[in-house]
C-alpha cells in the first residue's frame, strides 16, 4: 500500500475512533446531569477529570469542572481548596451531589509539572539523533545523512 | 496515568542495554505517546474531555504509533512501527497497576467499555518516587559513561 494512503486511512480510522468515543460513551457526566437533571435524578456519577476544591465546609463541598461549579453533600475529609480530586456521587434534581467516596489527588499538579521533563529531554535527544527531511517529509538519522 | 518521568524510567530501565540503541528514542516516543496525545487537550480544555475517549486506549494509542512511524525514514519505519508499539504496551502495563474512583481505563475500546484495573496504587503516587528514579537515572548513566571511557582508554 502506497505511504499516502496508509497515511490517510490511519487518520481516517484514529478521527473515526475519535467521533465514537465521543458519541458512544456510556458514561453520564456532570453536564449531562446538569442538561436534563429529572431524568438523571438519583444517577450515580463518577467526576473525576481536572475537578478541583472550590471551597470547603465540615458537611459539604464546593468543586469546579470545565466550567461548572457544584456543591456537593459529603465530608470533606483531607480535601482543601485548590486541591484535585475524583469523586463518585448521586446527582438529585435539586443542583446537589451526594458524596458517595472522594479521592483528594494531592501530587497531581506536582505530577503534570514533572511530566514535562522527559518530553523536553526527548525533544533534545530526537532533535540531536535525527534531522526532518522536508522533501521526503520524514525523520532521518543525522549520522546517515554525515556519511552519504 | 502514572508521572511520564516514572514511564521513561521504566523504558530506560528495558531500552538501556546499548543494542537497543537504534531505537531506543523510538521506544520512548511510543512510552509517552498515549499520554502526549490525549492529555494536553482535556488538561488545558477539560470541555474537550469527551472527545479524548477514545485517545487513551490501547488500540488508538498503536494505530497512532503506527501513524507517527509513517514519518520516519523508509528505512528505519519497520524498526519504528515496533519500537513505539513496544513502548504502548509498557505504557499500559504501568497504568493498568493504578487505581482509579469509578471506571478506570477502556482497554476494549472500541468493542467493549468494559474495564478493570490492579489497584495498586493511585495515579498521582508516583510522583513521590521521582527524586528516586532520576537519582537511580544519573548514577546509572554516569556510570555506563565512566564505563565506556574506560573501554576506550
Amino acid at each position: 500500500m502506497p505511504r499516502p494512503l496508509r497515511i490517510g486511512l490511519l487518520a481516517i480510522i484514529l478521527a473515526v475512533l475519535i467521533w465514537y468515543g465521543h458519541s458512544a460513551n456510556p458514561a453520564v457526566t456532570l453536564r449531562d446531569c446538569l442538561a436534563e437533571p429529572a431524568r438523571f435524578d438519583g444517577q450515580r456519577i463518577t467526576v473525576a477529570t481536572e475537578v478541583t476544591v472550590v471551597q470547603t465546609w465540615p458537611d459539604s463541598l464546593l468543586i469546579h469542572q470545565a466550567g461548572l461549579t457544584m456543591k456537593v453533600s459529603g465530608p470533606p475529609g483531607k480535601a482543601r481548596p485548590g486541591d484535585y480530586v475524583s469523586l463518585v456521587a448521586r446527582f438529585r434534581t435539586s443542583g446537589r451531589l451526594e458524596l458517595e467516596a472522594l479521592h483528594p489527588a494531592r501530587g497531581r499538579r506536582a505530577k503534570i509539572i514533572w511530566s514535562i521533563l522527559p518530553l523536553l529531554l526527548l525533544a533534545v535527544f530526537w532533535l540531536a539523533a535525527y534531522r526532518f527531511d522536508v522533501r521526503g517529509f520524514y525523520w532521518e538519522e543525522r549520522q546517515r545523512c554525515r556519511i552519504s | 496515568m502514572p508521572d511520564l518521568v516514572t514511564h521513561g524510567f521504566a523504558a530506560w530501565l528495558l531500552i538501556r542495554p546499548q543494542r537497543w540503541q537504534k531505537v531506543r528514542l523510538l521506544f520512548f516516543l511510543g512510552t509517552f505517546l498515549p499520554d502526549v496525545i490525549s492529555r494536553p487537550l482535556y488538561i488545558l480544555f477539560p470541555r474537550w474531555q469527551s472527545c479524548t475517549v477514545a485517545m487513551h486506549t490501547p488500540l488508538f494509542a498503536l494505530l497512532s504509533g503506527l501513524l507517527a512511524a509513517e514519518f520516519m525514514a523508509p528505512e528505519l519505519r519497520r524498526a519504528a512501527r515496533a519500537a513505539i508499539s513496544a513502548g504502548i504496551v509498557l505504557h499500559f502495563s504501568l497504568d493498568v497497576m493504578q487505581s482509579h474512583l469509578g471506571a478506570g481505563y477502556y482497554w476494549f475500546f472500541p468493542f467493549s467499555w468494559r474495564s478493570f484495573e490492579l489497584g495498586w496504587f493511585w495515579p498521582e503516587a508516583t510522583v513521590a518516587w521521582i527524586p528516586l528514579w532520576l537519582a537511580i537515572f544519573t548514577g546509572g548513566e554516569v556510570v555506563l559513561a565512566w564505563r565506556r571511557r574506560r573501554l576506550r582508554a
